[in-house]
């Protein structure tokens, strides 16, 4: 048992990789932009973070609208720049650095998660479509397309057979 | 039997930013489709629902559609 709790400890003394996923008032513009995620790398680098991946913020239409009070007031929005940032920082900073992250007034919502220093998105590779997003042939045009070709070049051989006997 | 997507396309960690992905086991409702249609292994099913729930609070899937 004892062994156990020392093994436990260690864990939680070593530094863990971490996902920052945030959602920026559109009110910012793009040239400014660079300027709030500056603005929050240089909060991960306060608390001792070491980068490992980002991605820049991009306007995106929210799936609904979202509230939040700022000066006192409920500000409803239904778009907001997305971005994320991944990194490695111990787990007793990434509660200081989350006290601080709900402080900041220009991000609508953030999630800090824990994750892998891997590239976890697959979405660059090809898949097959499938569901409701998938885009069925109807049967019509699929046999059309099948045969189709098979009998031009049908033709186009007996053709050159014919040219070829003839040139003999 | 179905294969299961995420061990076939070698996918070893579902990332909430992977709509893609996560569309593809959602009903017309915006609902999670359940594991006995997905045919995803019961560790992957969590793994997504637990993505697609991140993926709703940040706004990227939604809630609810029609």
């Amino acid at each position: 048992m004892e062994k156990k709790e020392e093994i436990v400890k260690d864990e939680a003394v070593a530094s863990r990789v971490y996902e920052l996923g945030y959602l920026l008032v559109p009110t910012i513009t793009e040239e400014t932009l660079g300027a709030e995620v500056n603005k929050l790398k240089s909060m991960i680098d306060a608390v001792g973070g070491i980068h490992i991946a980002d991605e820049f913020p991009k306007n995106i239409p929210l799936a609904y609208d979202m509230q939040k009070v700022i000066n006192n007031k409920n500000e409803t929005f239904s778009q907001a720049h997305f971005g994320w940032m991944k990194f490695e920082v111990s787990p007793e900073a990434v509660i200081k650095l989350k006290s601080e992250l709900d402080r900041v007034t220009e991000i609508i919502r953030f999630l800090l998660i824990k994750t892998v220093r891997e590239n976890t998105l697959a979405s660059r590779r090809t898949f097959s479509p499938r569901g409701e997003y998938a885009k069925r042939k109807s049967p019509q045009t699929a046999a059309e397309s099948s045969e189709a070709p098979v009998e031009i070049n049908k033709e186009e051989v007996d053709k050159k057979i014919d040219e070829m006997a003839a040139a003999v | 039997m179905k294969q299961d997507f995420f061990s076939s396309n070698n996918i070893k960690h579902i990332d909430y930013k992977d709509l893609d992905v996560l569309k593809k086991f959602l009903n017309p409702n915006a609902r999670i489709v359940g594991k006995k249609r997905t045919g995803v292994t019961a560790k992957n099913q969590r793994q997504l629902a637990l993505a697609v729930k991140r993926a709703r609070y940040m706004g990227l899937l939604p809630y609810i559609a029609r």
